[in-house]
């Protein structure tokens, strides 16, 4: 097992000076990422998701805990080793590319072939060189100066220079943040597809949920320095183990409530029967969770249910479907319904609950 | 920097000590700083200084500050020429201007006054540049450039968005720049003006060649009367007392300057990314722009420059008049002393070879580790390398000639050679040169040596491959700057010369107090002469953008 697990990260700690006093952005992490694993981690801004990655990059020395890349010890700082970036088996995107504007295309990405520890002979360069960029389909512009391409290019030329030398493993630092939203869903299937074809194991920072389910093979959803859940994508969606990773994955209505039986609790929406994963005392105070579009809506008629009943206050159209908000008595929530519904604003209507796809927390 | 250190330390010791120094008379005592401030000599000697600076300050920031809010906000075309015009005025030595201004303007032998005292028959010339008003006058002409560089800058980084926002917000034009933009700029004005104040109270150059032969004395100019008397034993105590005053004045002034300089970098634009100031379209204003800068540029820098070269030409002091032109002659050129001559452009090429890369070493060291490590020393290292700027040039130099004659003679006789004006110069200017470096460091995205490290790049194939080609503008014109401040710098060779060490400036000097105006005047000219091609280049590489 151990063979084909490429990163570890073990109890990792990283403490930074500021002006409000020590901030531990990291704190006693652990992470293994396996061979040609495609690992997100998901977090809001401040949450040690970058500082991680750049800690297994050597730019930043961990105050505590070990990382090895490929079997090497890079840093373990009870043995006191510490390997610095150049001589970690690595590549690196950039959120700012950081493609060096001095040198044209070709010659960034040659630059790590030339001149970095992990060389290659003199007639190699160019067909690896050339090998990338075709990978990254920027061949033919090799000649180009870096500064005359658009933002996608730039980009694109920072994954050729960190796949060039066929690292062990790929870092990537929001590489799509400062790209605008059309090229970046555009990006985000490529980026996918490169590492898929030059068959690399990619650890990903990013604070965009989208990126993270469409992206990772595994998604690590991070806050306050610590891994709250590490998980595939549709596990991170349909069970989110905490309040924090349902708000910050996905869409979802929260609706404070207590229990109020051996299986109900009583909210908002009147006293229901829910599934119970553990149990629970009776007076506990619980937050229900549920998708918009695990709910549904129908408008009022004389039919006599108990279903809650509210007044549409919003309707936003977005095509393939429609987000609702609807008034109830003491709370809003938000629907999902297909874009050909026929239910206005200001409309009268009930919601549909089902027992299903229900969180309590 | 420690020699730096020993320099003020020396100082600030000499200034404790009465009787004369290096013999066992010497002894410690407050006498000097008694004697200081009880001596009313001393108190106009203050008075002058003072009126000097604030003149100097008043009339660079009023010819400086609107023309570069005219080059950096408005669509006067061309650009490059009024920068090209900024750039030569930054160059030409003052001295030169200074000498111009005498044969413009002094009471005596001023043309303009020979010319008025004709026509309306005069006893004595009705303009007056020998008070410190009038020389504060020339000393603000020649730092105009100045405070036109400190201040484009501030224009040029402000954010648009800022303006645009008052715009559309329904501010008028006058409404927006009164409201937004001056306010905006206030904090770097102000840091401007206090950094030209500084220079205005230390200043050597100008005050000495106007003032020193009618006896009209600032501070610096008195540090070197009462350590270089004509007659008599030099007197290190008072001067110095005075020295340590200053440097405690002009230290309060930079943290103050400082402190002006980091709020003004807050409403600066980080990323220079796609973005481009709005211009104001200038139409019918052009003319009236131009005349502006053209007058500044005339009385400024043209016409003295050119009375200079006119008396380069002449025996003896005669105001331009068609007569004049007949007794041109070469006489200035042939009986120079050659060889004294040769002697001052030998050691003024040795110096420009060897102290501006000597700079660049220090100051790209210094400021690499300012700007990109996080150890603890960077602050000591930042405030070391900025301190030479808060010590006037006369005080090191009187401190530096001091600590080489009498403290270190004996293991280190450097006194007299070429290597102390060396050490001098390079502790002067490091300031200069890690000020440029740090701000385009700064402007080095790190990610930029990150992305070499993670390719495999070891730090000094980093630094080789990535930093400093992205630094090469840079570096360049730092490197040619500092050659340029070499060749015109006087203050410090007036001090610190001797026969060996002369250097071309420093002869000018000596022609110039030695009664021989015209001889000065043809030295001048050669100077100029070497100077154009310089120029030229400096010119180019201080234009040369960077990534």
């Amino acid at each position: 097992m151990a063979d084909n697990i490429i990163v570890s990260i073990k109890g990792l700690d990283k403490f930074f000076d500021s002006d409000r006093g020590l901030v531990r952005a990291v704190q006693n992490l652990h992470l293994d990422i396996k061979e040609n694993d495609f690992i997100v981690l998901l977090g809001p801004s401040g949450c040690g998701k970058t500082t991680t990655l750049r800690c297994v990059a050597g730019l930043e020395r961990p105050n505590g805990g070990s990382i090895e890349i490929a079997g090497t010890l890079v840093d373990s700082v009870d043995k006191g080793e510490f390997v610095p970036p150049e001589r970690r088996d690595i590549g690196m995107v950039f959120q700012s590319y950081a493609v060096w504007p001095h040198l044209n295309v070709y010659q960034n990405v040659a630059l790590p072939l030339t001149d970095g520890s992990r060389r290659v002979p003199k007639d190699q360069v160019t067909d690896r060189v050339m090998e990338s960029l075709r990978l990254v389909q920027l061949d033919g512009l090799d000649s180009r100066p870096v500064t005359d391409l658009s933002g996608g290019q730039q980009q694109r030329v920072a994954l050729a220079r960190a796949i060039v030398t066929k690292p062990q493993v790929l870092l990537m630092d929001e590489p799509l943040s400062n790209l605008d939203a059309r090229l970046r869903e555009e990006m985000r299937i490529e980026l996918k597809k490169i590492a898929t074809t030059a068959g690399v194991t990619t650890l990903y920072v990013t604070h965009d949920q989208g990126e993270a389910l469409s992206l990772g093979d595994q998604i690590c959803v991070m806050n306050e320095g610590k891994i709250l859940q590490n998980g595939t994508p549709e596990e991170v969606y349909s069970k989110p183990p905490s309040l924090f990773v349902a708000e910050f994955v996905g869409e979802m209505n929260f609706i404070k409530g207590s229990v109020s039986g051996v299986d109900t609790i009583r909210s908002p929406l009147g006293e229901r029967k829910f599934h119970f994963d553990r149990s629970y005392t009776v007076g506990e105070n619980v937050t229900l969770a549920i998708r918009p579009q695990h709910l549904a809506l129908e408008p009022l008629s004389d039919k006599v249910s108990d279903n809650p009943k509210g007044v549409i206050s919003t309707k936003t159209y977005l095509g393939d479907s429609v987000l609702f908000e609807v008034q109830l008595s003491e709370i809003k929530v938000v629907i999902r319904a297909s874009g050909d519904t026929l239910i206005n604003e200001g409309q009268e209507v009930e919601i549909i609950l089902s027992d299903k796809n229900w969180h309590i927390f | 920097m420690v020699i730096l250190i020993a320099i003020v330390v020396v100082f600030v010791y000499i200034s404790f000590q009465t009787g004369v120094i290096g013999t066992d008379d010497a002894e410690f005592s407050y006498d000097n700083y008694k004697d200081l401030f009880g001596d009313e000599f001393v108190f106009e000697v203050l008075e002058n200084t003072l009126i000097f600076a604030i003149v100097t300050t008043i009339v660079s920031l009023f010819v400086g500050l609107p023309i570069a809010w005219i080059t950096e906000r408005t669509t006067i075309r061309p650009k490059a020429l009024i920068y090209a015009m900024m750039t030569i005025g930054l160059l030409v030595p003052p001295v030169f201007v200074g000498m111009g201004w005498t044969f413009i303007a002094h009471e005596r032998i001023g043309f303009i006054n020979k010319m008025l005292m004709a026509v309306f028959d005069l006893n004595s010339g009705p303009i007056n540049i020998e008070n410190p008003a009038g020389m504060g006058l020339i000393e603000g002409l020649t730092l105009a450039p100045l405070a036109f560089v400190l201040s484009v800058q501030v224009f040029r980084t402000m954010n648009p968005a800022l303006e645009e926002a008052a715009q559309t917000s329904g501010l008028t034009f006058k409404r927006t720049l009164m409201r937004v933009t001056l306010p905006l700029a206030r904090p770097a004005i102000l840091a401007a003006l206090i950094y030209i104040f500084v220079i205005g109270l230390a200043t050597f150059d100008i005050p000495a060649v106007i003032g020193l032969s009618s006896n009209i004395y600032v501070f610096s100019t008195y540090v070197y009367s009462e350590a270089f008397p004509p007659d008599g034993l030099p007197e290190y105590g008072i001067p110095a007392a005075l020295g340590t005053a200053m440097i405690l004045v002009a230290l309060l002034l930079t943290v103050w300057y400082v402190q002006m300089l980091r709020t003004s970098e807050k409403y600066q634009v980080v990323t220079g990314k796609g973005y481009k100031a709005t211009q104001i379209y200038i139409g019918k204003w052009a003319p009236a722009c131009w005349s502006f800068i053209c007058i500044y540029f005339f009385i400024g820098l043209l016409l003295p420059i050119l009375l200079v070269c006119f008396m380069a030409f002449l025996p003896y002091i005669t105001p331009p008049s068609l007569e004049a032109l007949k007794i041109f002659s070469l006489v200035n050129f042939e009986q120079m002393n050659w060889e004294y001559v040769g002697r001052g452009i030998k050691n003024t090429v040795l110096l420009m070879l060897i102290v501006p890369p000597v700079i660049l070493l220090v100051a790209f060291c210094v400021s690499w580790l300012v700007v990109r490590t996080k150890t603890k020393a960077r602050y000591a290292l930042e405030f070391g390398a900025f301190l030479p700027h808060t010590v006037p040039k006369v005080v090191m130099s009187l401190g530096a000639l001091l600590l080489s004659l009498y403290i270190v003679n004996d293991y280190l006789p450097i006194y007299g050679t070429i290597t102390l004006l060396i050490v001098v110069y390079v502790i002067c200017w490091i300031p200069f040169g890690t000020r440029a470096l740090n701000s385009s460091m700064i402007q080095i995205h790190k990610e930029l040596e990150e992305a070499a490290y993670t390719s495999g790049l070891t730090m000094v194939r980093a630094i080789r491959k990535i930093m400093l080609p992205l630094l090469r503008p840079t570096m360049l014109s730092v490197w040619i700057w500092t050659g340029l401040l070499v060749y015109r710098e006087m203050t410090i060779a007036v001090f610190l010369i001797s026969q060996d060490n002369v250097t071309l400036p420093a002869i000018v000097w000596g022609r110039w107090t030695m009664g021989s105006p015209n001889v000065a005047a043809a030295i001048t000219v050669l100077m100029m002469l070497a100077l154009l091609p310089l120029m030229v280049l400096g010119w180019r590489f201080a234009r040369k953008s960077r990534f």
